[in-house]
């Protein structure tokens, strides 16, 4: 029974039902997500040092923008954009890896018979492992003498093995972070598809086979539109993850060597935390400028998706 | 069917959440974490007190030596110390920082030193007065550990030429001490593996100059294969301020030095291109292990203490990690890093500087009982315990070392006690955390590789620095 | 037939390829808590060469005092999870049936907070925090990671919500059934899939928490496992095996879960599936 008029009384009654049911929700994000946001997108117009009283910030307009956005502060101008291409060229490699990759293995993990539960387990484990152990274990695996080069090495394959070890030859560091990455967002996003190929009706599937599809036909036509929405939210956490990855290039290379997998938020991190003449103020504004670009990205492959139907 | 499943689940939620309030309630059970001094053993001669003081620091390692402090402090006042440790450094900076905010500091609270570091503006307590009440504790210190905590005319220049520091800070003065330093450390010392170099033929004692050292590795690499050095080439400031800057003081004495850290002299003049010409030498020559890059500061220790290379750079606290990692210290050799030849200052001595100083809040509720605490700490007393159980060398001079380990008395002996110039003038040194180091680190890495030349790096490192000093006023 | 078989096959492989993948770091280690400090980064071999150090596991069980901290974690974790699934099932079952003014704005709202940087949160949440007296409790760390899992699980559910046939809504309140009675009687018990899917998600989120308890908890009784972990490391040396030890244990109640998970996940799928 669909409401009538606007201010009908059934309609009042079930706008009223549908506040009180998001209450909870709305109330938490007021009390403790609200006023954070507005205290640090505040700060972003001031200046803040280490070592000072938020109180006595001192204003700064625009100055912080203008810093590392126009170049008032060359060098970190310089940090900032390279670090912004490297966050882009990491965010394209991790949707066009991650997705394809989570979507292939979740269906053929309904395609097997056996050992689908240990298989799962399995397959989840990155997600599980403590994450400041794990990168040490990828650090020891990417040395000059560790697993990746000896496996080169024993199918012989000796032009591709990085002397200095992975994370430390210009031309390698980003990509096998890249890797890494990737590897550690997989087991997220199978989880969301588990999820979404549930609801496909498997009619669907057997009609499908008793036309004589094929499995990439039953993948193309079948799967993929159905799970659209999956897709969409799979796309934009990707993205988001992306955009803001921190732990692997923190304690893998710190942004080294020579700043080739330097990525927004260590220039941000190192701007907060690490360098004694930082700003706080600044690294708000850094951070709520990566705000601004990361939801107008979403928007436009949301729609990009959309549209692809 | 899906009723029964809802209800059960219901019931299994309703009873595990009711166990867990009870045993969350539940109090007692062994005790981590805080200090768990129980009652003061012996009769009625122990001392009581209501009061507790809470300190705050990031260094878990130093927790065993405070702890050690607060008990025996207990013992002779009756007063409780609780220590919390957060850890790591940026989530105790933004506790320390939030808590300044909102007015919320401990009694104590630990931070790195510097002359206004962690003072935020004014909830640390100033100590000048107390320090001239006792001239005796005072003249205990080390003189590098206060003239690095102390404020000098240097820091009111850099104030005032800055923008961004708070009008606090600009109305600071000269004499003043925002905070009482509880170790030292010092850097500018080179490692050597004594076997390898037995081996090799090459002396134990200190090469004279840097060339000679080359050589030595040279040498070192011809009769065993292994290379001459190694040291965290990933970590930002481990070559630019473990030894490139005190390199640089000795070559070209105090003006020069001085010139060169306000960014009025340039890398490319050939009185400081040796910064950036010794990373290319030991770069081309295969002296420098493959892969430094990548090495973070304890990976590298390791490399070092399992003989893949025959030197390393380090500090103070850098025997007590070769030990622990294997290293006898028999087959340890240390010396202050080579000067150039030619230099002005060839025989300065190890510089010292304060590492981590004690914060008492001014406001806090018990301001005696934790002025008497930190005094009690930076005592001969304190100190030793403290040493003894965080390994770490005490910003006091002590009087009696002999309870101490071999090590620890090592480290404490390499650490000189006079003042000099270099260690008199942190401020200039520590211009070396400028944005324009670290454009240098990042070149120093790209020589490292093999794609730019040491006349580029400094080049680079020129226009950074001039970009920088456009930003002063 | 035969094609069949191969692409079963196929399957097969790429399934055990990915998964040596995914297993190699977590066996290296299981490897390295049992070797001796400086064998860990000594040699190459998976596991111990020598003998297998079992001392390490008791040393670092009586040193992590396991017991205390692993309830705290139970039960910032718990309730975390309680109010995840409370709070935006509501929400979402608002957000997919219910039609009320502000819907869009308040949905886009919960989906924008999943940008917010996370570098920038933690002071002003302490101040927040401090004038609401919730510093130093368990509380204090719930609350943040259920509004932080808003993104996600209002999408999620109000999605789940939606893919459900509007039929069972419609012949549901024409029975007479109020709002309330139909979200909490028929569209929660169907959305259990979608509740392991939000549970398994954030669990580890949560868990895994770092800098929030550091942050916001003084008091090391109150500490959760991971910070456990992390005191661990003393700074002046790192014992690899000492760490990776620790770090096994504060995972293995996961993986437990994990499992325990896995088993509603399947139950609450073939309740899903009658529906069709």
């Amino acid at each position: 029974m669909k409401s009538g008029s606007f201010y009908s009384k059934a309609a009042r009654r079930e706008a009223a039902s549908a506040y009180l049911l998001m209450a909870p929700a709305i109330l938490l994000f007021l009390v403790i997500g609200l006023f954070t946001v507005l205290f640090s997108i505040g700060l972003s117009f001031f200046h803040m040092g280490h070592g000072s009283l938020i109180a006595n910030a001192k204003f700064a307009g625009l100055d912080n923008f203008k810093d590392f956005l126009l170049g008032d502060d060359q060098l970190l101008s310089e940090s900032f954009w390279r670090a912004l291409r490297n966050n882009l060229v990491i965010c394209v490699s991790v949707v066009a890896l991650v997705i394809p990759v989570s979507l292939l293995i979740s269906v053929l993990l309904q395609n097997i018979a056996r050992g689908v539960r240990l298989f799962r387990t399995l397959l989840l484990l990155p997600m599980v492992s403590s994450s400041v152990a794990i990168y040490y274990v990828w650090t020891g695996i990417y040395e000059p003498s560790g697993l990746l080069n000896r496996l080169l090495q024993a199918i012989g394959w000796k032009s591709a093995v990085a002397a200095n070890g992975w994370l430390g030859e210009l031309h390698t560091s980003l990509p096998a972070i890249i890797a890494v990455i990737v590897w550690g967002m997989i087991p997220g996003t199978m989880i969301l598809y588990f999820a979404g190929l549930q609801t496909i009706d498997s009619h669907l599937y057997e009609s499908a086979d008793i036309d004589g599809a094929s499995f990439g036909q039953k993948l193309l036509h079948i799967t993929w539109p159905m799970l659209k929405p999956i897709t969409v939210i799979a796309v934009i956490m990707s993205l988001n993850g992306a955009i803001q990855i921190f732990d692997p290039i923190w304690i893998m290379t710190k942004g080294g060597p020579a700043g080739s997998t330097e990525v927004v938020s260590v220039v941000i991190y190192q701007e907060a935390f690490v360098n004694m003449k930082g700003d706080l103020g600044r690294a708000n504004a850094m951070g709520w400028t990566m705000f601004a670009l990361t939801f107008v990205i979403s928007l436009i492959s949301m729609r990009t998706l959309k549209e692809k139907t | 069917m899906k009723k029964n499943v809802w209800a059960k689940r219901n019931m299994i939620v309703f009873v595990t959440a009711v166990l867990m309030l009870a045993l969350t309630a539940c109090g007692g059970g062994n005790e981590p974490g805080n200090t768990g001094t129980g009652a003061s053993p012996g009769g009625s001669a122990a001392p009581k007190s209501d009061v507790t003081l809470t300190l705050w620091h990031w260094k878990v390692g130093f927790d065993p030596g405070l702890k050690a402090v607060a008990d025996a402090y207990k013992k002779k006042t009756g007063i409780t110390v609780e220590t919390q440790v957060t850890t790591p450094d940026d989530a105790y900076t933004q506790k320390v920082t939030a808590a300044a905010t909102a007015n919320n500091l401990p009694d104590i609270y630990l931070y790195w030193s510097g002359p206004t570091n962690g003072a935020f503006d004014g909830r640390a307590m100033e100590w000048s007065a107390e320090l001239d009440k006792d001239p005796a504790w005072k003249n205990s210190f080390y003189p590098s550990a206060l003239s690095g905590t102390v404020i000098k005319q240097s820091q009111l220049d850099s104030y005032a030429k800055d923008k961004k520091a708070s009008d606090w800070l600009k109305s600071r003065q000269i004499g003043q001490y925002y905070g009482i330093p509880i170790d030292v450390g010092s850097f500018y010392t080179i490692y050597g593996n004594a076997k390898l170099l037995q081996e090799a033929g090459v002396p134990l004692e200190a090469p004279p100059t840097v060339e000679q050292w080359l050589k030595d590795m040279d040498t070192v690499k011809a009769k065993t294969g292994v290379p001459g050095f190694v040291f965290s080439a990933k970590t930002f400031s481990v070559y630019e301020n473990w030894m490139a800057n005190f390199q640089d003081y000795m070559k070209n004495g105090p003006e020069e030095f001085t010139k060169f850290m306000n960014r009025e002299s340039k890398m490319s003049d050939p009185a400081h291109l040796q910064v950036a010409k010794f990373i290319e030498d030991i770069s081309r020559s295969g002296n420098l292990l493959k892969g430094a890059v990548s090495l973070d500061i304890d990976p590298s220790d390791q490399a070092f203490a399992q003989g893949k290379a025959a030197y390393t750079l380090g500090g103070t606290f850098t025997l007590s990690s070769l030990t622990a990692l294997g290293m006898k210290p028999e087959d340890i050799v240390s010396f202050r890093v080579p000067a150039y030849e030619g230099s002005k200052e060839p025989d300065a001595k190890l510089p010292s500087f304060p590492l981590v100083q004690a914060i008492v809040t001014d406001n806090g509720p018990h301001k005696q009982e934790a002025i008497d605490f930190v005094k009690y700490l930076t005592s001969e007393e304190g100190m030793t315990l403290y040493a003894a159980g965080a390994l770490d060398v005490p910003s006091v001079q002590l009087k009696n070392r002999d309870s101490l380990s071999p090590i620890l008395q090592s480290m404490i002996g390499s650490i000189g006690s006079e003042a000099n110039w270099y260690a008199d003038n942190a401020d200039t040194y520590n211009k070396v955390f400028g944005a324009e180091w670290n454009k240098f680190h990042e070149m120093k890495q790209k020589i490292i590789l093999g794609s730019a030349t040491a006349e580029e790096a400094a080049r680079e490192f020129d226009k950074a620095a001039e970009a920088e000093k456009a930003k002063e006023q | 037939m035969k094609r069949g078989y191969s692409a079963k096959m196929i399957s097969y492989a790429i399934l055990l390829l990915w998964s040596a993948i995914c297993v190699y770091p977590l066996l290296w280690m299981i490897g390295a808590s049992f070797k001796e400090p400086f064998e860990v980064f000594a040699g190459y071999a998976l596991f111990p060469t020598g003998a297998w150090n079992w001392h390490t596991y008791v040393d670092v069980w009586d040193r992590m005092h396991f017991f205390r901290y692993f309830v705290n974690s139970v039960n910032v974790t718990f309730w975390t999870l309680v109010g995840i699934n409370l709070f935006y099932t509501m929400a979402g079952f608002a957000f997919a049936k219910l039609r009320f003014p502000g819907s869009a704005f308040w949905f886009y709202i919960f989906l924008a907070m999943m940008f917010v940087p996370g570098i920038t949160i933690m002071i002003p949440l302490y101040l927040t925090e401090n004038e609401l007296h919730l510093l130093n409790t368990h509380l204090g760390l719930i609350l943040p990671l259920v509004n932080g899992s808003a993104p996600l699980a209002v999408f999620l559910f109000r999605n789940y919500f939606r893919s459900i046939p509007h039929e069972i809504y419609e012949s549901v309140r024409l029975d007479g059934a109020g709002i309330f009675r139909t979200l909490f009687r028929i569209y929660i018990p169907l959305a259990l899939p979608a509740m392991a899917t939000i549970t398994i998600t954030n669990f580890l989120g949560s868990w895994n928490s770092l800098v929030l308890p550091m942050v916001m908890l003084n008091d090391a009784k109150l500490f959760t496992l991971p910070l456990a972990v992390l005191l661990l490391d003393s700074g002046v040396f790192r014992q690899w095996n000492v760490l990776m030890a620790g770090a096994l244990i504060s995972i293995v109640p996961v993986v437990l879960a994990f499992l325990f998970f896995q088993k509603y996940y399947i139950q609450g799928l073939s309740a899903g599936a009658i529906k069709s």
